[in-house]
């Protein structure tokens, strides 16, 4: 190893010492995984999705394997915002990876007042809006699928804190990039794409859904390819950095993501699979910089922007 | 040099409490891979460093293909801890499973050949419980529920005292026929009173392990169970069975563990994919209700916390 390479990277004002994140609903609160990886070489920590009150979630069967990939429609049960202050933040605290609270809420009133009361909590890094959530105002739909709406959202949530703002971005709509437009022109500092794909899974012998909520979210390395593709084209039009996701599961895949534009890459299911997943990802992508003597992980979403399509 | 040695002592014994939690992941090779009965496989692991730890009841998270085919882990019960009395050769101790072929995952896992690795995870999730004043434990296995069970004989015998308390343990082995009729020799090596049912009546009672436990019920001893727990009813096989048992345990004030299977994620409760619903202590009624997780909080339950839909 002779060249010395820079892994550090900067999203949305908060630094990190290495570009792998792990993503939210898939690390617990942090301490489920304590005793599997040294929780302070992590390159950020994202909760589970909190909301105001706690939920219960869903009805099991919550989770069906498919094929390279996982349905999941957990229905965000989490602990509320306030027993997440008390009881969880004060484990994620002892670490010097930066907390990344991934909030959601079924109103646009619950949103702020979570970002108000987060505003006033110190081990809070910055904030992940998840605009998937069910919005009841709008009948269920999910806010993330309608610009008007997530840019009013975001600029909500905008005056109600000064924490860096993420907005986590749904694959589940017609053009993501005027998603991502609405979310930079409500005040957002970076972007986070994607949340799962929605999808279904039948079992025939029982001759019912796979999942007791008959339809769920995807992820895994089923989606990568869908992913990959809508962090290319968000990077390449909205100045916000682009946190990406969807299917990483080794190195390569995360170098692809940084190619395609992403300032920093989350990892989800594979820490089902593999506890040190984002460990030894963020290794292996120092591996690939000294073999390509590139000295700086940063130079790697220069390729991508430069991409252009012929038609 | 020896001022250093000694001042490392004290600071062994100030390690934080969630240090000692000791899981472990890694690369173990494979001992054994037999067939046991029709489609049943016992695997054999040198796991030492799980081996060392494991209780029964608790579960290995084993990645059984390197790709994305299956991409998850499948759990299995810890169904022999081999050599654990061996406490000075700690490299003796293997960890054994022992498996039904029900799809992708465990025909992967049958096909694996003696000498090659496997990535496993554990011990996970609760153990069974042995309360202080156990005298008799009841195992009532179903099927291929045989395989924590036997774990739980081993881990009893063991942590009877000889003299001071002898403790019992009565086994009802449940199969749907004779092959399918699972470690009935491992249980009499270890002193255990066995019965047998059959569904098909090809060996032993005729009927489900859970109509013979009904028939057997006043052969047991069971106490005054608000008073002291002298005997606790441990089961593990298909769902009806251990609602069944729930009711019937619960009705007669029996206390019952049960070990609860489902699909599951991560296996460590960072998913919340594994819920299944449980009582609220506070017990306000009916609908009141919330969602445990069988990978963290279990896969060993109180018969009678357990909600059945
Ligand atoms: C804590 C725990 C301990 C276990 N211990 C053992 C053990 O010691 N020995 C053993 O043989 N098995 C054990 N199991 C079950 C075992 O994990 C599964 O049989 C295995 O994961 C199946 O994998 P597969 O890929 O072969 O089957 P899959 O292809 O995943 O499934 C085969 C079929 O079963 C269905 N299925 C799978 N899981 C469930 C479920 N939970 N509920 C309803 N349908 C389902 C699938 O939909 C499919 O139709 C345990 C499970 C748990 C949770
Ligand atoms: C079990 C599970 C729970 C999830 N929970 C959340 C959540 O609470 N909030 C959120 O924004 N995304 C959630 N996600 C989405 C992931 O953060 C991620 O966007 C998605 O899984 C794609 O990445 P992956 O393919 O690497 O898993 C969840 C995903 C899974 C699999
Ligand atoms: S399997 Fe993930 S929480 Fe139980």
């Amino acid at each position: 190893m002779g060249l010395k390479v820079n892994l550090s990277v900067k999203v949305a004002g908060i630094v990190m010492r290495n570009p792998v994140i792990v993503a939210a609903g898939t690390f617990g609160y942090g301490e489920e995984y304590e005793s599997f990886l040294n929780l302070n070489q992590l390159g950020a920590m994202v909760t589970k999705g909190i909301t105001l009150q706690p939920r219960k979630g869903n009805p099991p069967p919550r989770i069906v394997e498919t094929d390279c990939g996982l349905l999941n429609s957990i229905g965000l049960e989490n602990v509320g915002l306030e027993v997440f202050i008390k009881e969880k933040l004060p484990f994620l605290q002892r670490f010097a990876t930066p907390i990344i609270v991934n909030i959601c809420g079924e109103k646009e009133e619950e949103y702020v007042q979570i970002s108000e009361r987060l505003d006033e909590v110190e081990a809070v890094s910055g904030l992940e809006v998840n605009v998937s959530c069910p919005n009841v105002e709008k009948g269920g739909m999910a806010f993330g699928r309608e610009a008007g709406a997530v840019r009013r959202l975001v600029s909500k949530v905008r005056k109600a804190t000064k924490l860096p703002l993420i907005v986590k971005l749904s694959p589940n709509v017609t053009d993501i990039t005027a998603i991502a437009h609405a979310a930079e022109d409500g005040g957002a500092d970076a972007v986070s794409l994607i949340n799962t794909l929605l999808g279904m899974a039948i079992d025939i012998e029982r001759r019912k859904p796979g999942l007791a909520n008959i339809t769920g979210g995807l992820s895994g390395p089923a989606i990568k390819p869908v992913a990959l593709r809508m962090v290319w084209e968000v990077a390449s039009v909205v100045e916000l950095p682009v946190i990406g996701m969807g299917g990483i599961m080794t190195p390569e895949d995360a170098v692809q993501f940084l190619l395609a534009g992403a300032t920093a890459v989350a990892v989800g299911t594979a820490n089902f699979v593999n506890p040190r997943a984002a460990l030894e990802i963020a290794q292996g992508i120092e591996e690939y910089l000294v073999k390509n003597k590139i000295p700086d992980v940063n130079r790697l979403r220069e390729y991508g922007v430069k991409w252009k399509k012929q038609n | 040099m020896k001022k250093s040695a000694k001042a490392l002592k004290p600071k062994l014994r100030t390690v934080k409490l969630s240090e000692l939690v000791l899981m472990w992941q890694g690369k173990v090779r494979i001992l054994v891979n037999e067939e046991v009965g029709p489609s049943c496989f016992r695997m054999a692991l040198e796991a030492p460093q799980v081996a060392s730890e494991a209780r029964a009841g608790q579960f290995l998270h084993v990645r059984v293909a390197a790709g994305y085919s299956p991409l998850l882990r499948r759990p299995f019960s810890v169904h022999r801890i081999s050599g654990k009395l061996k406490v000075e050769s700690l490299k003796l101790q293997n960890i054994e499973i022992l498996y039904e072929v029900v799809g992708k995952g465990t025909k992967t896992l049958a096909e694996k050949q003696v000498g090659e690795e496997l990535d496993i995870l554990g011990p996970l999730g609760n153990g069974f419980n042995l309360p202080g004043g156990l005298e008799t434990a009841i195992l009532i296995a179903g099927g291929i529920g045989v395989a924590p069970l036997l774990a739980l004989a081993e881990e009893i015998v063991q942590s009877s005292k000889p003299k001071v308390q002898s403790r019992k343990v009565d086994v009802i082995i449940g199969a749907k026929t004779k092959k399918l009729v699972l470690c009935e020799e491992g249980f009499k090596e270890l002193g255990c009173q066995v019965r047998v049912a059959t569904e098909d009546g090809s060996v032993g009672y005729s009927g489900t392990a859970v109509d013979l436990f009904k028939e057997s019920l006043s052969t047991f001893n069971f106490g005054v169970p608000t008073e002291w727990v002298a005997s606790t009813v441990y089961a593990c096989g298909p769902e009806i069975m251990l609602k069944k048992i729930a009711e019937m345990t619960y009705e007669r004030d029996i206390p019952a563990q049960l070990s609860l299977e489902g699909r599951l994620g991560c296996g460590v409760g960072a998913c919340l994919g594994c819920a299944i619903k449980v009582k609220n202590s506070k017990g306000k009624g009916e609908g009141d209700f919330s969602y445990k997780r069988i990978c963290k909080d279990g896969p060993v339950f109180e018969a009678n916390e357990v909600v059945w839909d």
